[in-house]
């Protein structure tokens, strides 16, 4: 510690040269940081999928008959089968896309992340056009308690109509995604009535089971029931469900490795040559350390401490500049807000990342002023 | 004229000391190389997910979809009105004087990726009799066409490279049993080429099902479209509403295209302000290594202007030459590369005018970076910098 102004006073023998690679560390770990966040909100997504629940699906992409939702609750280990058909549409504008998820109270059950009150479930099931609104859908069009929403669908009604109007019942928070509910939840029974087309159908049963042990045997019973009849069904596990979707954006885990890996693999080249640089300039100071009493170990440590000091400050200066600005990033694309997350644990191994950097940019240097030969150094040869 | 050439020859001065400051040089070729391969490997995702929607695209190709329907997926239309879009104007005619219009239905095979084995979907497209005179894009690379009425499928080239049981002679598990692949076809790069075909009449009784997912036209010409939209949308009997295919495969590319592009020049951007960053370091250093030698030219006459551009010129070098590495890396490792976007695979692309940009982007911060240094080099005192001789 008593060394630290004679490190801070060699940063600072050069303060353009010292700011300007500080800049790039800095710039460099905004975009570590991001990237992290990225990485570490589709690692979210992969977590909060439960093991103990899967989706029914057609085999052939077409829908299913209600009558099946019967049949896999009597499977043993079953604990509930959410029907659900997606009335999909938008609000206003094409551009706002949205879809009311038709099920009944069952849904709740399945889906026990999402807060809702038991007011709201007897709420729904009161008022057959009733909808209760996800808290991001609720805030992006501003809907509140009593509004009548008008969607448009490309589902027709038994009078011929594509819109469809709901009561706003109240709204919904998902505990496992602060913020970023986006479910319209709807009554199945009033929209299968309603509807001209497709009756008694579902788009898919969500079933959560007892023991999620049992996850996989129950999801082969299921499939194994339907597998010859007129529309087979494929059960997929939620965990794989989620990864494969996530997959279908394109493999971002290795994109954000390849990336962050350009990234300090420019920093490394960065930093080490002005470290380089910077030790090259004062061989001769470092010899008269040397005269003055220094080891060879000593001189060593003080100039891996520049790089440390270096790199950390400026890391850190990155890292917490994208901390305070992520809610920022998230505002801007809210469409895949959801995917960003920046916890503590990201931010550790962006820091961690900055360490490495500094001690491997500053080793060649450092090695070289530990070999110095005084004599030669002092003559600045 | 003669500043042009004392330009030259001042450059070509600075130039040669390159190699005795070679490890700053190297700082920005580097750093730029990094920040253009990002941007430009980020990019040919974007380019070719492009290319796969929409260079096939025809103005004089429409999508009829239902009313409402944002998507192929969630329309509906029924027997009785593409009998009635049959007979609308404006849809051109065959050799043998039927209409080129081919009403579709689809549903999906659950297959594996091959890389990770993961489940995924990928498109089965039942078309009509006039389906492929409607794609005239469509070639059969080996084996044989589909025959309507028996269980028969051609496969695009490029799902039996990354999706299981997609080969010749193996057969896809779909409605009804098992279906044979008996061809192979190419679609010149489009997402149709990700996807299997065979014929509608023969997909839609075995999926029992009715009604069409969507109908295509080619039209006579793009000016038919306004006749053939009016027809659509004032006949009572119908509730369809037609897209030309230019504006339908936009809207459908828009959104992940635009979330693409954002993150593209998101990280280009950082990475390149961190080049930047390091290229105003290494000419502030080349300045001031070369301080005497730039008074030296100061002294005997030359133009600050020419000192300035010295500067300039040899960061814009530094930085092209980074770029040029860094988008050939990307060329090199990326181009031309197959990648599953869940069950349709596109073909990434580096184009000329990628790397053309990527260059110019490099150009445009070597500018920056040059500029101060350039200006602190031309504003040396002339007498301090010669008197450390």
């Amino acid at each position: 510690m008593k060394y630290l102004p004679l490190v801070l006073a060699a940063l600072w023998r050069k303060p353009m040269q010292m700011i300007f690679t500080a800049l790039s560390i800095v710039v460099a770990f905004i975009l570590f940081g991001i990237l992290s966040g990225i990485d570490a909100g589709f690692a979210h997504q992969v977590d909060i999928s439960r093991l103990d629940r899967m989706y029914v699906t057609s085999r052939f992409a077409d829908d299913l008959p209600y009558a099946y939702a019967d049949k896999i609750a009597s499977l043993p280990g079953v604990l509930v089968v959410s029907p659900q058909t997606g009335l999909a549409g938008y609000y206003q504008q094409r551009n706002n896309r949205l879809g009311v998820t038709a099920t009944d109270a069952r849904y709740f059950t399945a889906r026990p992340e999402l807060a809702v009150t038991p007011q709201q479930i007897a709420a729904l099931a009161g008022d057959r056009a009733g909808i209760l609104v996800g808290v991001k859908s609720a805030k992006t069009y501003g809907w509140k308690i009593g509004d009548k929403i008008a969607i448009n669908t490309s589902t027709p009604q038994q009078n011929g109509s594509l819109v469809w109007t709901f009561d706003m019942l109240g709204s919904v928070e998902n505990t496992d995604l602060p913020g970023e509910a986006d479910v319209l939840i709807g009554n199945y029974k009033y929209i299968d009535e309603a509807r001209a087309t497709d009756k008694g159908t579902v788009g898919f049963f969500l079933v959560r089971v007892k023991d999620p042990e049992q996850a996989a045997a129950v999801g082969k019973a299921i499939d194994a029931l339907f597998a010859n009849s007129s529309a087979p069904t494929r059960t997929t596990l939620e965990k794989a469900g989620t990864t494969a979707g996530l997959q279908s954006l394109g493999d971002v885990e290795t994109l954000t490795r390849g990336i962050g890996g350009a990234v300090l693999f420019m920093l490394l080249f960065l930093t080490g040559n002005t470290m380089m640089q910077s030790v090259r300039e004062r061989i001769p100071e470092f010899g008269m350390l040397k005269t003055l009493g220094f080891s060879d170990t000593g001189v060593l440590t003080l100039v891996l401490s520049e790089s440390l000091l270096l790199c950390a400050l400026a890391a850190g200066m990155g890292l917490a500049i994208v901390k305070l600005g992520f809610p920022l990033i998230k505002s801007a694309a809210p469409q895949v807000s959801a995917l960003l997350l920046l916890p503590w644990s990201a931010l550790a191994i962006g820091f961690g990342c900055a360490l490495l950097v500094a001690l491997v940019s500053g080793l060649i240097p450092a090695w070289r002023v530990k070999r110095l030969n005084v004599v030669d150094a002092l003559a600045g040869r | 004229m003669d500043m042009i050439r004392q330009i030259g020859a001042v450059t070509q001065s600075s130039l040669s000391t390159i190699p005795s400051r070679l490890g700053a040089s190297l700082v920005v070729v580097v750093g730029m190389a990094c920040a253009v391969g990002a941007l430009v490997s980020v990019l040919s995702i974007s380019t070719g997910f492009m290319q796969a929607e929409t260079s096939n695209a025809r103005p004089d190709r429409a999508i009829v979809l239902s009313q409402g329907a944002l998507f192929e997926g969630g329309s509906t239309i029924t027997r009785d009105e593409a009998t009635t879009i049959n007979s609308a104007p404006g849809i051109r005619r065959a050799a043998d004087g039927k209409p080129i219009i081919s009403a579709e239905i689809f549903t999906n095979f659950l297959t594996t990726k091959k890389n990770g084995g993961l489940d995924a979907y990928v498109q089965v497209r039942g078309i009509g009799p006039e389906g492929l005179a409607l794609r005239p894009e469509i070639h059969l690379i080996s084996g044989r066409m589909f025959r309507p009425g028996k269980y028969e499928v051609i496969v695009g080239k490029s799902g039996p490279p990354l999706f299981d049981g997609l080969s010749e002679g193996s057969t896809v598990a779909l409605p009804q049993g098992d279906w044979k692949v008996v061809g192979t076809f190419e679609s010149k790069g489009d997402m149709l080429e990700s996807a299997i075909l065979t014929d509608e009449a023969t997909l839609a009784s075995a999926m029992r099902t009715s009604s069409y997912k969507s109908v295509m036209v080619m039209l006579s010409s793009p000016e038919a479209y306004a006749a053939f939209k009016k027809y659509l949308t004032t006949n009572p009997s119908l509730s369809v509403e037609p897209m030309r295919e230019t504006d339908y495969v936009e809207l459908q590319a828009r959104q992940l295209n635009l979330i693409l592009r954002f993150v593209a020049f998101l990280v280009g951007g950082i990475m390149g302000l961190g080049a930047m960053f390091g290229a105003l370091n290494t000419m502030y250093s080349a300045v001031s290594t070369r301080a005497v030698e730039i008074a030296t030219l100061r002294a005997i006459g030359f133009g600050g202007l020419v000192v300035v551009s010295s500067v300039i010129v040899e960061a814009l070098l530094l930085t092209s030459v980074g770029a040029a590495i860094g988008a050939g890396l990307a060329w090199v490792a990326f181009n031309g590369n197959l990648h599953a976007m869940g069950g349709a695979t596109i073909r990434l692309a580096v184009t000329p005018g990628l790397v053309a940009g990527g260059i110019v982007f490099a150009a445009m911060l070597g500018l920056v970076g040059g500029l101060f240094p350039a200006i602190r080099a031309a504003r040396l005192p002339v007498a301090t910098a010669l008197r450390a001789i």
